[in-house]
């Protein structure tokens, strides 16, 4: 039998609007463009394409960073930004331009300056991608490439192929 | 319009309320079980086959943790506060309680363990082989004297990573180390069951088991008991106060959700709030502590991680073993013949491997690019996790009170736990650590993580373990409670819930409430036909 509470409770759960079926698909909440690109190919550093699957750009990875900093405390969100600026302010004073026009073989030495302490971090710098790395390995495990291309996972999501 | 008195009334309906409503309306008794949680429905408001990614955003707006759509997420937080190391304490304030996030494991106490409760193992036995048909558990016969076989279902076994562990234990045990190492023994359906509750699937979201493969309260003990007609059940009332009369409880005060007081009558209470919440119904209502003890004797299961890496399964293909969550096997008896010189009790080492669902476990890889990403995907797979789960030693350091001051939103106190980890507590880690680091290497595999010396600072209490602070015993001067669970002091107060635990062994408590509570509640049932609790 189904009481009347459940009965409003179901009819309110479907007027609901369908939600985003992966992360990246509605808009930036948190980040400006700017700051997503930023984000977008930091990560993409950290997991590249590479034969075996694609990269955290294809996951989508800064997305799910934009989802997390949007639903993050103000202090949080701060650091974000701050860390961020802190990427940029590096790209100038050794490379003289701005992160986004950097090849990639420059992104990638800013990288390594980033994690040169990496577990121990010295500088805000390093502090930072103490802060982003887990970000991007959790978007990238949360992401379909990460789960169904990198790792390959079967599952039992309709196909009961487990036995025992 | 006359008031209604219950035979009897049962305060929560987590694993041992669930057991103790259905023994009750069984033997015949009118009973009200009253919750403070709503009812949830298995499959619609928890436990669903979405993956992380098309559930991310609803999941982070409500602070929800990814992939695992868990019935915790309707976990009540932070009701209690704490004093000490670190100390936790979470609920699932809802029909059926903790028994539906449960993990299932389902281990007999054994004949060691029981050598300091007020009756031995051989007496109880019984009870647990009837818990187990009922629940329906699945399991090897291992023959393990401290781990006693039960009515098995069909046993699922370890992964291959696991297997890996299985070899090392072998290894040291051919060098004389006491030790086993078997497959997990879950409340969870492989064959057709009396309960008619849908088999597991192996999808690996065992703490919101969206079929009810998974014994609960909510799936099990309670529709039966609604069949009787002996059973009334009101959600949402907290019970915020014991009513007593002439030295006898009367029935309980609850708050509704919108805080306004409603009473409900009884015979006889039983209490199964869990080890916290019920002390604390106590405490706060003056009833039954002549002794003392109520809040006292606190002890739980504590542990930490040691992380073992198998490179031979860490560049073969995937293949799909999610399994029941992710420890399908166990380390045990350790300590059961002797006693460890360096520390009191003994603890047990759950191992899985894998990734159910999907997502990676091990995330702590160093580095980054190419590199990073290859051996990120290599230490996953060929990932062996080993989770300790020790006792605490009880002690005075270790308790429940009433917080002087915090109270939650209908005025009663909150509960106060006192969490000291001791030089016992960190002797028996560092053992674990040590044991673990050796059966890794013996099964030719390295070490991937493990936190080395050990410090109270590295120890976690996330089980949800709690007991024994309303215990049994056969003296009245030191425990609250006889040997059935009967308070000594108001006669028609009995505790279902796992705070009757005398003392505890490494193994995981839910097996042994039920099949104590169930006890005790036959016990209630038997009093009230001779008209003792009239």
């Amino acid at each position: 039998m189904i009481h009347r509470r459940e009965l409003i409770q179901i009819a309110a759960a479907s007027a609901l609007p369908a939600a985003p079926r992966h992360f990246g698909e509605g808009p930036l909440k948190f980040f400006t463009p700017a700051e997503d690109a930023v984000l977008d190919r930091l990560a993409d550093i950290i997991l590249p394409t590479d034969e075996q699957s694609p990269g955290a750009h294809e996951a989508k990875v800064s997305r799910y960073i934009d989802l997390v900093a949007a639903y993050s405390t103000a202090a949080l969100q701060q650091r974000w930004r701050e860390g961020i600026k802190d990427v940029e302010a590096a790209a100038r004073s050794r490379f003289g331009a701005a992160y986004s026009t950097l090849t990639r073989q420059q992104q990638e030495e800013l990288m390594g300056v980033m994690a040169a302490h990496e577990g121990k971090p010295e500088n805000a710098l390093e502090r930072f991608f103490e802060m982003l790395k887990p970000a991007v390995v959790d978007g990238y495990r949360f992401s379909e490439i990460g789960t169904r291309q990198y790792m390959r996972w079967k599952g039992n999501g309709g196909a009961l192929s487990y036995r025992i | 319009m006359a008031e209604t008195v219950y035979d009897a009334v049962v305060v929560g309906s987590g694993p041992g309320g669930g057991i103790a409503t259905y023994a009750l309306t069984k033997a015949g008794l009118k009973v009200a079980l009253v919750e403070a949680g709503p009812r949830l429905r298995a499959g619609v408001d928890y436990g669903h086959h979405d993956m992380a990614w098309e559930v991310a955003e609803e999941r982070i707006s409500k602070g929800i943790g990814l992939p695992f759509d868990s019935v915790w997420r309707h976990a009540a937080r932070n009701h209690f506060t704490g004093v000490g190391d670190r100390p936790n304490h979470g609920m699932l304030v809802a029909l059926g309680g903790r028994s539906l996030c449960w993990a299932g494991h389902s281990l007999r106490f054994g004949p060691k363990d029981f050598e300091s409760w007020p009756f031995p193992y051989s007496q109880v036995a019984p009870y647990y082989s009837r818990a187990e048909k009922f629940m329906g558990v699945y399991g090897f016969k291992d023959g393990l004297w401290n781990m006693p076989d039960g009515e098995f279902l069909k046993g699922v076994p370890y992964r291959p990573a696991e297997k890996a562990l299985w070899r090392g234990v072998q290894k040291l045990k051919s060098g004389g180390a006491k030790m086993e190492f078997v497959a997990q023994r879950k409340a969870m359906l492989t064959e057709p069951h009396q309960s008619r509750r849908a088999q597991c699937h192996f999808c690996g979201m065992c703490s919101g088991c969206c079929v009810d493969a998974k014994y609960t309260s909510a799936n099990t003990p309670l529709p039966m008991a609604q069949r009787t007609g002996n059973l009334t059940i009101i959600t949402e009332a907290w019970v915020t106060r014991i009513l007593m009369k002439d030295g006898r409880a009367s029935g309980v005060e609850y708050a509704m959700p919108n805080g306004d007081r409603r009473e409900v009558k009884c015979k006889a209470l039983v209490l199964a709030c869990n080890s916290i919440e019920t002390p604390r119904l106590m405490l706060h209502s003056g009833v039954g502590n002549s002794s003392g003890q109520v809040g006292r004797n606190l002890t739980s299961h504590f542990g930490c991680w040691v992380y073992g890496f198998f490179p031979e399964y860490a560049r073969r293909d995937n293949v799909n073993d999610d399994g029941t969550n992710y420890h399908h096997s166990l380390l045990t008896g350790l300590n059961w013949d002797k006693p460890n010189p360096k520390f009191q009790g003994t603890y047990q080492v759950q191992c899985g491997s894998g990734w159910p669902l999907g997502v990676l476990p091990i995330r702590d890889v160093k580095g980054w690019g190419k590199g990073f990403k290859k051996e990120l995907r290599e230490k996953n797979l060929g990932n062996a996790g080993m989770n300790m789960q020790g006792t605490l030693l009880q002690s005075s350091k270790k308790f429940m009170e009433l917080d002087p001051s915090a109270k939650d939103r209908n005025g009663v106190p909150l509960p106060r736990i006192h969490l000291h980890y001791e030089d016992n507590d960190v002797a028996m880690a560092d053992d674990m650590v040590e044991t673990c680091e050796r059966i890794i290497r013996a099964g030719g595999g390295q070490l991937h993580w493990s936190p080395g010396k050990m410090d109270p600072s590295k120890l976690i209490i996330d089980y949800n373990h709690w007991v024994g602070t309303v215990r049994m015993g056969k003296d009245r001067r030191t425990a609250p409670l006889d040997d059935w669970g009967r308070s000594y002091d108001v006669p028609n107060v009995f505790i279902g819930d796992a705070s009757v635990f005398p003392a505890y062994p490494e193994k995981n408590p839910v097996l042994t409430n039920i099949t104590m509570s169930w006890r005790m509640s036959e016990h209630l049932a038997e009093l009230a036909r001779k008209g003792e609790l009239a």
